[in-house]
């Protein structure tokens, strides 16, 4: 089964990534060469991990949630290899799996966690079919490009019928937790949280009844993980039946759903990999249900999803937000009390072009908005407006409105869309001296 | 205070795409002119409201069309008779489709409309997606997102919401979009559209006013209103400017 990698292949992958380092180039250019002169490259990659694939896949929180169970495994102990966000399809894939690799061709690691968006991950699936899928949730995102949720939500129900060993689910989203039924063979197993704070994971239904003045609850669900309360930095986890009180390198409920999913996505490869704890190279690994947990606990937020800088002595933090149910997770979970708020919007093609959803975003725990910016500016200040909720400034230049936004002593928020946040996060990185200016620092 | 009844239809299943938002800004706007908005959420199976003075749909999924079109029938003579009194009315995308006669799907069935417009919609493999831009002579430059794959077209000489100037609207042939019959006006027009085209808005709002108080000119609005409509031309510009 194992098969080493074309020495030669490697080497010219190696040399391409070497030269875009140089000229500071794109990410999955390598991978794309390498596709190109070896088409069994993957296949020969993939085969050597000896715990297999993860795919993490779902519209909010793929980023952070494959960060937490790839530095999660670390911490146990385990070599697991990701791609960087963004990297999707083979050529990111090959592209992040290249400095791991061996001259000769090996891949010295033990498993794969890779996050796909929901249009490539089917088709990457149908290809390599992964050990593991982790779904998390499907919610309204990027109408232009899906054209309707419906068809999102049949393009994450092949990724589940493709998972060979496990398939892990959010049982708090009755879309995704109806996937259970298309495993073949593959163990099922849910995450969840309390219906007692099913209030902090509203869903699109949610946000339109909660417009017309009505909720909807969220169900129970049959759950190895269970994220039961959230209070501040602080998370009460149920872990396969034992309560852990923990606090979180992450922030936000929504983040701390996230860290269920991680948890019962590692629980569930520890649950069908039998070479763990058995003699061998993976005899002292601790995949208990506390060394999981805390392992999750330390893991801190990828680039950009909470990622903070230190300017002038504030601390500003960077959300990205794309859609309604993340935009108004977010606004529920996080403090904002005493702290200058921005938010930047973008119509690029990797936001989104329509920009119809910030109307079903609700508001109600914003107050005040210092600066709102990027290409949409004026279509996020109106909405803003009719909202009930004032905005001081309003401009299309970014970097102008950073930096008016940037006076001022108090603790400063960013509510940003994809591409205005590469950009407001290349200035932010520039003036925050901690972080040296690496474009890829909290990666 | 003077009260005005907004009815807001199908919302659970009908306003997928920003679409409520107009429900929103005309609630507000009529607040800045001193009106006291009602809203109405009606969705299948409700009571009808008894007084209605303006109604709003939204674009939905195909499922949610499914999910309302039978509701929709048992509503159909009670929304035309308010249609023909003169009613104002904004249908977007998926409402407006199953105001105009019929929605031919892809499987050749034929999902009824209400007739309030004379026109039909053909279900095809190419979806029409991307900003649209349009001028109508009576609401200046239209700006908004249109995110459809059936193709609508007029049964008989009906008058267009707005010429065509970036964009495809009704269907890849007659570049214009939307039809206006009475104050019931169709489009194709996401957004929301009132958002950034505020004339619009107002034109309903005349309407319902005059409907029920018998006056044609709005009274003088609340001064937070300029400030709304400055930032409502900037965002109708900055959108005309951008890609498809």
């Amino acid at each position: 089964m194992k098969k080493r990698c074309s020495p030669l292949s490697v080497a010219a992958g190696k040399g391409v990534q070497g030269a875009c380092r140089l000229f500071k180039r794109g990410h999955s250019l390598p991978g794309m060469v390498v596709e190109k002169i070896d088409k069994g490259f993957l296949a020969s990659a993939l085969s050597q991990l000896p715990l297999g694939t993860m795919i993490v896949c779902g519209t909010n929180g793929k980023t952070t949630t494959a960060r937490l169970i790839a530095q999660a495994l670390r911490e146990l102990e385990l070599r697991a290899v990701t791609n960087n966000s963004g990297a999707n399809f083979t050529r990111g894939i090959i592209s992040s799996l290249l400095p791991l690799m061996t001259p000769s061709g090996k891949l010295p690691c033990d498993i794969g966690i890779f996050e796909l968006d929901e249009a490539w991950a089917p088709v990457f699936c149908r290809q390599f079919p992964p050990s593991y899928a982790l779904i998390l949730n499907c919610s309204r995102d990027q109408l232009d490009r899906y054209g309707e949720r419906d068809s999102v939500e049949s393009m994450l129900a092949q990724v589940a019928s493709c998972a060979t060993k496990g398939l892990i689910l959010n049982g708090g989203d009755e879309r995704v937790k109806a996937f259970s039924s298309l495993a073949k063979g593959a163990k099922v197993s849910f995450y969840d949280f309390d219906p007692a704070i099913s209030p902090l994971f509203p869903r699109d239904e949610d946000l339109i009844c909660m417009k017309q003045g009505s909720y909807v609850k969220a169900p129970d669900g049959e759950a190895s993980v269970i994220l039961k309360r959230a209070f501040g930095d602080t998370a009460l986890f149920e872990v396969g039946g034992e309560e852990f009180s923990l606090k979180m390198g992450v922030e936000g409920s929504f983040n701390f759903l996230n860290a269920a999913a991680a948890m019962a996505a590692i629980l569930c490869i520890a649950k069908c990999c039998p070479q763990i704890g058995e003699k061998g190279r993976f005899e002292y690994v601790d995949m208990s249900a506390r060394s999981v947990a805390q392992a999750v606990s330390k893991v801190k937020p990828a680039f950009g999803r909470g990622e903070e800088f230190h300017i002038g002595g504030c601390e500003v933090k960077m959300v990205l937000v794309k859609n309604p149910v993340g935009f108004s997770s977010a606004l529920r979970a996080l403090p904002l009390q005493d702290k200058d708020v921005m938010v930047a919007l973008n119509d690029e093609s990797a936001d989104g072009r329509d920009v119809s959803w910030i109307y079903d975003v609700d508001y109600s725990n914003l107050s005040k908005i210092k600066a709102v910016t990027g290409e949409r500016a004026f279509d996020m200040a109106l909405c803003l407006e009719y909202n009930g909720k004032e905005v001081r400034r309003a401009d299309l230049d970014i970097a102008k409105s950073l930096s008016g936004f940037l006076e001022g002593q108090k603790d400063k928020i960013i509510f940003s869309s994809y591409t205005s946040m590469l950009s407001l996060r290349k200035i932010l990185l520039e003036m925050d001296k901690s972080k040296g200016g690496d474009l890829y620092a909290a990666d | 205070m003077r009260r005005i009844d907004v009815l807001s239809l199908y919302t659970n299943d009908m306003s997928f795409y920003g679409d409520m938002g107009n429900v929103l800004v005309v609630s507000k706007r009529l607040a800045f002119y001193g009106f006291e908005p009602v809203v109405h959420f009606y969705n299948p199976g409700d009571v009808f409201p008894e007084h209605v003075d303006m109604v709003f749909g939204g674009g939905g999924q195909d499922s949610g069309q499914k999910n309302i079109f039978e509701d929709l029938q048992k509503r159909s003579e009670k929304l035309r008779e308010l249609a023909s009194q003169g009613v104002p009315m904004l249908m977007i995308c998926g409402m407006y489709q199953l105001f105009g006669k019929y929605f031919l799907t892809n499987s050749g069935k034929k999902i009824p409309g209400i007739c309030v417009f004379d026109l039909y919609t053909e279900a095809t493999s190419d979806r029409l997606i991307g900003n649209l831009v349009e001028e109508s002579s009576q609401f200046g430059r239209l700006v908004g997102y249109e995110n459809h794959s059936g193709q609508t077209y007029f049964s008989s000489p009906l008058r267009p919401l707005g010429k065509v100037i970036s964009g495809e609207g009704n269907n890849l042939k007659d570049g214009v979009d939307g039809a206006v019959v009475n104050n019931a006006i169709g489009t194709y027009l996401h957004g929301p559209v009132l958002s950034k085209n505020p004339k619009l808005a107002d034109f309903l709002i005349q309407k319902a006013q005059l409907n029920r108080y018998g006056e044609e000119l709005l009274p003088p609005a609340a001064p937070i209103l300029r400030r709304i409509d400055e930032l409502a031309g900037k965002a109708n510009e900055a959108a005309s400017r951008r890609p498809r």
